[in-house]
């Protein structure tokens, strides 16, 4: 037993603190801050990201083969961890979840040329699944893919395709049987968004994330784009959705948070003489993010941990996002009540805190509640493979 | 017992709801300039003090805002409708023709009693230091409600004989905007040594006994406000999740989801009870008031956010996307679980008050 990062582990985080720093360049930061640019997407963004890539920091735990270096899942989470903290839009989707599954199942031209440009930093994905009528119900999904003479076409509608706006592809799910029973007949494509049948419009949310209504108007693509068995596309959404449950809910970002709030509460001197962060009942909120947090981070480390064991359980991943995502938005309530009002403030004024990033941290809490599949679903899943209880209908 | 309340005033409910339902209430915009308030004047909803009036001012002041939160609207008023009168009501005559111009929209008059960090300070941190001919000021106050639109400013302070209230000409101070998560603009001043005159100075019995009546007000009329949001997000989940299929069948039909409506439903029942008896208690200044109100604002505060949460979660992407209206009330229902105390706070300064004073 060791439940802590080995000596390896630790110097590895210290070296990418020290790495981003470097990164985030004043004109990137700025770039950050423009709300058309808040989830990346920006020329300095993808110079950013270029860089990682070039500097070999992506995909630390992919194959030497294609241009990784092998390193333990632990590694890699640890990179994705520093990296959140930063606040940098980190395109982790694509990296942590799509990209494997491409590595893993795609044809030898996307593993050489797209696979291999994920790790470089080149090309960041969509994940096309939701449409109108198939959100939870996402294996009803009707947008189609038909065989065409030079491949696939597809044909059908999206929704809530995050990052449409600037990704290079969308990683679609498309039904290619229409008489098999609906978890059957799906495949999974990887679809250029520099088509001229795709088509993109922005939906706008409460908490200022653009995402997208994706449309595809005969869009012809070649075998080399359809990844796994034709009409065994479930599996892999499912996959690449356990990878993604984890990374969804990363400890990173709301422990940096959390550290930040404490530092400045401590500093925070009131007139009584007292600081904030020794007013009794926010010494108890404080303990209250802390020991709920603790167990966050050590469910997402023995995930990563089971991970480099091939020891991976659906029911963990399921844990990870149920207890992550509720977690949140407690947390952000508790770290709101201890600065009151002043955490109503919107960004770039004098009293706000953090510069309003806790403000916009919670608008955007709930999507994790539904998004990646919503919680009911995945509490089901924990009483059938975890509790191993009759399943319900 | 008897627990007629809101049930006896349908009329008023419903002119109410004829005028904030109208469509082009812009949602962050202030309602001085959108043009609410001389509707709400135009409507006789203004004159709150009215003593020929069948309905006591708090209650009409619990519809008024208990409606505007069901219907989206942000109404900015709370200095208007609650501080202000109370001022007029506590003063004595030779400060009422000018309040009185107020309550006639003649004269914006607004109220700066916040500060940074009082829910973790005791009393207030702005302070004056008496001198030959009034008080020099120095402190920080924000959340001013309309204060490019007011004429004059009344302002508490901490003096070494008590609290002082002073109405002061807007012209004299510089302040800065601030942009609140619901996108309505508040200012915050900084006073530096400030010099007020002693003509300035409020003739009030007891200011102390006049801001704590002010706070309860402020409490209470949000907790209404909070109670109106509530309302309508348990209604647009119930309507959503009934319509909404997934599996081939409505999504309320899945006891996790009916389930967690009903605790909406559960959340606002007890909401609306604690509201009203806060309300009653105030009307009647009970012994319990102060008890009474802090459990109604720990209430509509919990209820805020977990109705919000869960209405956003109910409706899956459809909660959180700006095409469907739950975004707007769920901006408002954290404006106000935050504003004038949190249910920590509120739960902090109730548990204080039932071990140690009573
Ligand atoms: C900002 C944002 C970004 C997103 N990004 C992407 C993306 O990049 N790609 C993508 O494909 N999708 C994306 N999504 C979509 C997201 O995955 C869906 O919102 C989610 O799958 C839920 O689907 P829905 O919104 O249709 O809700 P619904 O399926 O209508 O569900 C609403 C609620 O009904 C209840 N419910 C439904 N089914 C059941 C059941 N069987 N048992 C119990 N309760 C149930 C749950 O409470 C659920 O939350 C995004 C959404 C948002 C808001």
């Amino acid at each position: 037993m060791q439940i802590e990062l080995n000596k390896k582990q630790a110097n590895l985080k210290i070296e990418i603190r020290e790495y981003l720093q470097d990164l985030l360049t004043h004109e990137l930061l700025k770039e950050l801050q423009n709300p058309s640019y808040f989830e990346g997407g920006g020329p300095e963004f993808r110079k950013a990201l270029l860089r990682m890539g070039n500097d070999g920091w992506i995909g630390l735990s992919w194959p030497k083969s294609l241009g990784g270096k092998e390193f333990s899942p632990i590694e890699q989470y640890i990179f994705v961890e520093e990296i959140m903290r930063t606040g940098f839009p980190f395109p982790f989707l694509t990296t942590e979840s799509v990209g494997p599954m491409i590595a893993n199942y795609g044809s030898d031209f996307a593993k050489e040329n797209i696979a291999k440009r994920i790790l470089t930093g080149e090309l960041i994905f969509a994940i096309g699944y939701s449409e109108p009528n198939a959100g939870t119900d996402l294996a009803s999904l009707t947008t189609r893919a038909d065989k065409s003479p030079k491949g696939w076409m597809i044909n059908g509608q999206k929704i809530w395709t995050s990052l449409a706006n600037f990704a290079d592809y969308v990683w679609l799910a498309a039904r290619t049987n229409q008489g098999a029973k609906k978890h059957k007949g799906i495949s999974m494509f990887i679809v250029p968004t520099d088509d001229p049948g795709f088509s993109c419009h922005p939906i706008h949310t409460l908490g200022d994330v653009r995402t997208n209504t994706t449309h595809y108007d005969n869009i012809e693509i070649s075998d080399d784009f359809l990844v796994g068995e034709i009409d065994e596309g479930w599996s892999l959404i499912t996959s690449q959705l356990n990878l993604e449950r984890l990374a969804l809910v990363n400890h990173g970002p709301v422990e940096e948070l959390y550290l930040n709030l404490l530092l400045q509460a401590k500093e925070t001197q009131l007139q009584n003489g007292m600081r904030l962060a020794n007013v009794p009942w926010v010494q108890d909120a404080f303990a209250k993010i802390y020991y709920k947090l603790e167990a966050l981070k050590l469910i997402c480390w023995k995930q990563v941990w089971s991970q480099g064991n091939n020891n991976f359980s659906m029911t963990d991943a399921s844990v990870a996002k149920v207890y992550g995502s509720e977690y949140f938005i407690e947390a952000y309530r508790m770290m709101m009540e201890i600065f009151g009002e002043l955490s109503l403030f919107k960004s770039n004024q004098e009293l706000t805190i953090l510069n309003g990033k806790l403000e916009r941290m919670y608008r955007t809490a709930s999507i994790l509640t539904f998004g990646g599949g919503t919680n009911e679903v995945q509490k089901d899943i924990i009483a059938m493979a975890g509790l191993f209880l009759p399943r319900s209908n | 017992m008897d627990f007629t309340n809101i049930e006896g005033y349908t009329d008023i409910q419903h002119s109410l709801d004829a005028l904030y339902s109208k469509k082009n209430i812009d949602f962050s915009s202030s309602a001085i300039s959108n043009g609410l308030l001389d509707e709400l004047k135009k409507a006789g909803f203004v004159d709150i003090f009215n003593s020929d009036a069948d309905i006591h001012p708090l209650n009409l002041l619990s519809l008024i805002f208990k409606q505007a939160g069901y219907q989206g609207i942000n109404l900015d008023l709370y200095s208007f409708f609650i501080d202000i009168p109370l001022i007029y009501k506590a003063s004595d005559k030779s400060n009422h023709d000018f309040l009185r111009d107020h309550l006639s929209l003649n004269s914006l008059i607004t109220s700066a009693f916040r500060e940074p960090y009082q829910h973790v300070e005791e009393g207030l941190q702005t302070r004056g230091v008496k001198e030959s001919n009034g008080y020099t000021i120095t402190g920080n106050k924000y959340f001013i409600e309309n204060f490019h639109q007011a004429k004059l400013l009344i302002l508490s302070f901490q003096t070494n004989e008590g609290i002082k209230l002073a109405l002061i000409d807007k012209n004299r101070i510089s302040y800065q905007e601030q942009i609140t998560t619901t996108g309505l603009m508040v200012s915050q001043i900084t006073f530096e040594e400030f010099h007020i005159s002693q003509e300035c100075i409020l003739h009030i019995d007891s200011p102390l006994d006049l801001i704590n009546e002010i706070d309860l007000s402020q409490k209470l009329i949000r907790s209404m406000f909070i109670e109106g949001v509530s309302k309508r997000m348990m209604e647009m989940t119930a309507k959503y999740t009934a319509e909404r299929k997934q599996f081939d069948r409505p999504i309320a039909t899945f006891q996790a989801v009916s389930h967690r409506a009903s605790s909406m439903f559960i959340d606002h029942e007890c909401l609306s009870l604690v509201n009203q008896q806060a309300l009653f208690s105030l009307i009647n200044n009970k012994p319990e008031k102060e008890n009474h109100v802090l459990a109604a604002k720990a209430w509509s505060a919990d209820v805020s956010h977990r109705s919000s949460y869960s209405a956003q979660h109910l409706h899956g992407g459809m909660g959180v996307s700006k095409e469907y209206d739950l975004w707007k009330y769920c901006l408002l229902a954290k404006e106000h679980e935050i504003m004038h105390d949190s249910a920590a706070v509120c739960i902090t300064n109730l548990g204080k008050n039932i071990t140690l004073n009573q």
